[in-house]
């Protein structure tokens, strides 16, 4: 018997971008990949490397500049063979909102079948079994913008199932959602895979892509690595020069075997790492743990910057969609602090920045900012305070509209009324610290720049504002690895080197355990949580219960702490973990220490 | 500073839910009868063709049962501009309306004139917007969003096999309806976001209309820049869902028109004949020629 | 089916372009902000007939067109005015906007795309007045002379209006050059 043919075979694929007037991009140069029916394929790459255009040729939305593409045995530069290629290869993109067509989830699940001609019974029972798969069954009915992300990617997969293909791809279709949402995600990819879908993921994520049986690397638009997850992840060095980060677990699994070789360096997962240390910490004995001492931060002492009292707001009062947002919500934020708003989706962690920015008026209870109260706003009291508190929105790079960047970023200072060298000065120095280099970028058009710079340029046009205080809701959402580091450090040098006050509203929890010195827990409009981040994330079932995630390495802490082991409360970062855990283990058997070669990956 | 919320705004479908004919008609005649009584008000220029077009929305609105207060309330503030537009009219007379026919001055105060042409234009203008509007709220009222839609596709559908893109133009709505409330949350963080910049969207200081429209910049431009870029994501979505146009493709929905959906159609078509018949035969000048004659046959 | 040279097709392109220009204009139209520019007379300079002709202008007459339908019937709709509760007056001049700032912006494009694009805006809008006016006048809301009064007290700021808000979309969206130089700081 033949041997089944392959659901998709890339041959020499080429693709190359004409821009006008501008150098041509070869974005492909050569990939060669088959995808076999019923695999589970992750496709990584740094930032260019070249993965959204690969997977835009999987159902040919793209065609290939050189080299050939059959998917389902079809030739994809066959025009009348394109519905039934993308009935067979189905596709999900990064941005939910921007996938919905109709205006309630089932007409949208049904427009997919209605363009492959299907009967109308038919079309119900797809969208039935479509939408219980993902969970949306009961919400068919509702408007795409009365849902969550979350929510919305769920239909939007829907619609590529309601077609009933053989091969699910997801273009970086996590990216946008909150950590909740992503496990949910990844839930539905098992079970879909588990019966028998083919999945082809594409992410920035690697602990996404450890989901994978196997893992295609790409970088410079060619094939660098293609083979099982685990052969790439131990091999940090490999994953540093394709500009990709390892899954923290394996980091810091590699940064205990480093200097304790009994421990496996070359683990996936979290269960992986607790099994591997198991026999050696049960051989422990009373090997007594060390305890990572942390001082607690020093009472800042004097006028706190921030004050609310009990307060509540409401919105979209007096309507039908009336939806109380704060419920008496009380904080205090004191001069060149880092606070953490975290909180689940809905728990008004956005509605209280925007009271403190003065975007919005309490209901009830009371603000005071720097110094002034804005419980009841006047403008004029608004007025004196622009300039001083800086806010960056979800998603700010929408905010450009200049077409030079500098004359963006150059918006907030010229309002102030400032003359034209102070303006330069301020635009120079908040370009330069995004790390867009003034000369090099102020003449730029604001819609050249990538994702990632746009969102610095909008940054900046916040920083040139010189704020003393700075709130930032969701400031890492949507952002590649890399990106999200260099925005972590510069919000951090924005506090050490410039006395700025941060508060920051996220659900990304590795973001705060580098960051910031205490947290606000919300739920439901309330303050259920507060304290500095280690006590706070000491407590990682509470915050589970609240559907938030705590950090990998408190994580991994926690489940030893189950086991028994390693008594340590206060490791909040990966190098703490490792060095707690290297603390509890007994000294390795052979007397050899591993080489020390010492710096963080 | 007034709670920047602008979902409130933007409820289009103000569909009030009632157990009437009306609500229950096939949303395609419904559209259909809608279409004809407008054509009607249209052209009608004559007062008889207006009498009877009162009567008739008079008569729909009682048979959707929805309230008459609500109904006309939006009229209100369009009572100054009818006032505006009647002293406009006042001060300087169109040359004739309506049906040809020659102007008697009824009243002159200084510049203000008022001739028979004058009052009827008045008039007429006035029931032709209250027709109008009650019609229009009668149709948002009485019928879903969703129905509103699949009705137009439903009227234009047959046309698809003469190679007329209905099912492009309705989707064209869906996707506009689609995104009035996203796009609407869209400006409220837009304006948020600049505002905390300092963008001033007031009108304060002295007016000149280039500052004034620059001011707006920071608001419109992201505005089309943003919904550019949703655009294209949302080509790419769909045609990766395999939309090719309405030709190979079907509907789900399924509309089923019953016996009062045909009584109510041809009923419509019946009294939009009738009363452009009136205004082609200016009945309004036969009628008061008949009744000038009755009245002298009785001296 | 028109395709680019690649797997997507213009058909699907237009449909969303106009969608979402349409929902630009509905939206202008409900919230208080952004849909008008007030002038101290008290005429009001709307900002409803822009993303007609950003849609003509970026993606062609049919388009245009398109946009500028569903333009009247909104305004149809929505009005409060005998003169925009007209079908007539309310729906044909609209379907205009967009066709006539396509055709005089892709005349002019090749001289200078930027100024192509402040004329073809100028035009769309110069069409909107001209056409409602002119309606209005033959439907007899008003006489020639007050027709040509209000041209110039809206029509001309109306331009203005459309030109500025028209150039700054259209320049940084295709990242056309506005100043030699670049930006001004």
């Amino acid at each position: 018997m033949e041997p089944a043919q392959p659901l998709i075979e890339i041959q020499d694929l080429h693709h190359t971008y004409e821009g006008a007037g501008a150098e041509p991009v070869h974005a492909l140069r050569g990939v060669n990949l088959t995808i076999e029916d019923g695999e589970f394929v992750a496709i990584v790459g740094a930032n260019g490397s070249g993965k959204t255009t690969l997977a835009r040729h999987l159902n040919a939305l793209l065609l290939p500049t050189r080299g050939r593409i059959r998917v389902a045995g079809l030739d994809v530069h066959d025009r009348a063979a394109w519905p039934t290629i993308r009935s067979e290869v189905a596709m999900v993109f990064q941005r939910p909102e921007d996938q919905i067509v109709a205006t309630t989830v089932e007409d949208d699940v049904a427009f997919g079948p209605e363009n492959l001609g299907h009967a109308p019974q038919e079309i119900e029972r797809r969208i039935r079994r479509a939408l219980t798969t993902v969970g949306m069954w009961e919400q068919r009915q509702r408007p795409p913008h009365l849902l969550s992300v979350g929510q919305q990617q769920r239909v939007a997969i829907a619609g590529a199932l309601a077609m009933q293909p053989r091969c699910l791809v997801l273009d970086e279709a996590t990216a946008m959602l909150d950590p909740a949402g992503r496990r949910q995600m990844q839930a539905l990819l098992r079970g879909l895979h588990a019966d028998g879908m083919t999945v082809v993921l594409i992410t920035h994520w690697m602990s996404e892509a450890t989901l994978a049986e196997r893992i295609i690397a790409l970088q410079e638009g060619r094939v660098a690595h293609n083979g099982s997850p685990r052969s790439l992840f131990i091999d940090l060095d490999k994953l540093a020069s394709l500009g990709l980060e390892p899954p923290p677990v394996s980091l810091l699994a590699s940064k205990v075997a480093r200097h304790h070789p009994e421990v496996p360096g070359e683990v996936l997962t979290q269960d992986e790492l607790i099994d591997g240390l198991t026999p050696l910490l049960a051989d422990a004995g009373s090997h007594p743990p060390t305890t990572l001492s942390t001082p607690e931060p020093p009472d800042a002492g004097g006028q706190p910057l921030v004050v609310t009292r009990d307060l509540h707001h409401t919105y979209l009062a007096d309507t039908p969609l009336a939806a109380k947002a704060l419920n008496g919500v009380s904080a205090e934020v004191y001069r060149e602090d880092v606070v953490a708003l975290l909180g689940p989706t809905g728990s008004g962690k956005s509605t209280l920045l925007q009271h403190i920015a003065g975007l919005l008026e309490p209901h009830a209870g009371q603000m005071t900012v720097l110094g002034q109260d804005t419980s009841s706003s006047r403008e004029v009291d608004q007025r004196r305070l622009r300039g001083r508190i800086g806010i960056l929105f979800q998603r700010p790079e929408e905010q450009l509209f200049e077409t030079y960047v500098g004359d963006d970023v150059a918006f907030g200072p010229r309002q102030l009324g400032l003359d034209h060298q102070a303006v330069r000065e301020r635009v120079r120095w908040a370009m330069d610290l995004m790390g867009l280099p003034f000369q090099a970028y102020k003449d730029r058009f604001t819609q050249s720049l990538s994702g990632g710079e746009r969102r610095k340029a909008a940054l900046a046009g916040v920083l040139s504002l010189r704020p003393q205080l700075l709130l930032l809701d969701e400031p890492t959402a949507g952002l590649d690895p890399r990106s999200r580091r260099d925005l972590l450090a510069i919000l951090r040098h924005l506090n050490t080197a410039e006395g700025m006050t941060l508060i920051l509203a996220t659900h990304n929890m590795d973001d705060v355990a580098v960051l910031t010195e205490r947290v606000y827990v919300l739920n439901e409009g309330q303050v259920v949580m507060e304290g500095t981040t280690r006590r706070v994330f000491s407590r990682a079932a509470q915050l589970r219960a609240l559907g938030l995630d705590v950090p990998s390495a408190v994580s991994v802490m926690t489940a030893l702490h189950e086991r028994g082991w390693c008594r340590s409360e206060d490791a909040l970062t990966i190098d703490e973990a490792a060095a707690a855990i290297l603390s509890c283990l007994p000294p390795p058997r052979s007397g050899q220490n591993a080489v020390e070669d010492g710096g963080e990956a | 500073m007034s709670q920047l919320e602008f979902l409130r705004y933007v409820t289009i479908g103000q569909y009030l839910g009632r157990d009437s004919i009306i609500h229950r008609l096939d949303p395609r005649f419904k559209l259909l009868a809608f279409t004809l009584i407008v054509v009607a008000v249209t052209f009608s220029s004559t007062y008889t063709a207006n009498v009877l077009l009162v009567l008739m929305v008079a008569l729909l609105l009682s048979l959707s049962k929805l309230p008459l207060g609500h109904t006309l309330r939006g009229l209100r503030p369009a009572l100054p501009a009818l006032a505006l537009l009647a002293l406009f009219q006042m001060l300087f007379p169109p040359q004739s309306f309506g049906p040809a026919q020659d102007c008697t001055v009824i009243w002159q105060w200084g510049f203000v004139t008022l001739t028979t042409c004058t009052l009827q234009l008045i008039v007429v203008s006035t029931a032709r917007l209250v027709e109008l509007f009650v019609l229009t709220s009668l149709l948002t009222f009485s019928t879903t969003t969703t129905e509103l839609v699949h009705g137009t596709e439903g009227v234009l559908a047959p046309l698809q096999r003469i190679g007329f893109p209905a099912h492009e133009l309705t989707l064209v709505v869906t996707i506009a309806l689609r995104f009035v409330p996203t796009l609407a949350l869209q400006m409220e963080r837009l304006v948020k976001a600049q505002i905390a910049r300092g963008a001033d969207f007031g009108t304060s200081g002295p007016f000149r209309i280039i500052k004034a429209t620059r001011r707006l910049l920071p608001l419109l431009v992201p505005l089309f820049l943003i919904s550019l870029r949703r655009s294209e994501a949302l080509i790419v979505a769909m045609d990766a869902r395999g939309y090719t146009g309405g030709r190979q493709r079907t509907q789900r929905r399924r509309l089923h028109a019953g016996p009062t959906d045909y009584v109510a159609l041809i009923a419509a078509t019946g009294f939009c004949v009738a009363i452009l018949w009136i205004d082609t035969i200016s009945l309004d000048q036969v009628l008061i020629a008949w009744l000038d004659t009755f009245l002298a046959s009785l001296k | 089916m028109k395709t680019n040279g690649q797997g997507t097709t213009v058909l699907v392109r237009r449909i969303v372009i106009a969608a979402m220009m349409v929902a630009i204009t509905v939206l202008l139209g409900l919230l208080p902000v952004g849909g008008f520019i007030p002038f101290p007379t008290g005429v009001n300079a709307t900002t409803l007939h822009i993303p007609a002709i950003v849609g003509g202008i970026l993606e062609g007459w049919m388009v245009g067109g398109l946009i500028g339908l569903f333009f009247g019937l909104f305004s149809l709709i929505r009005a409060a005015t005998p003169i925009f509760k007209d079908p007539l007056v309310a729906i044909i001049p609209r379907l205009f906007i967009g066709i006539t700032a396509y055709l005089a912006y892709a005349g002019l494009k090749r001289f200078n795309e930027l100024v192509a694009v402040g004329v073809g805006a100028a035009i769309g809008t110069g069409t909107n007045t001209v056409l409602v006016l002119g309606l209005a006048v033959l439907r007899g809301y008003m006489s020639i002379s007050l027709a040509g009064t209000v041209a110039l007290t809206h029509g001309i700021p109306e331009i203005i209006v459309a030109v500025v808000i028209t150039v700054s979309v259209v320049a940084a969206w295709r990242q056309i050059s506005t100043r030699p130089r670049g930006s001004t700081v």
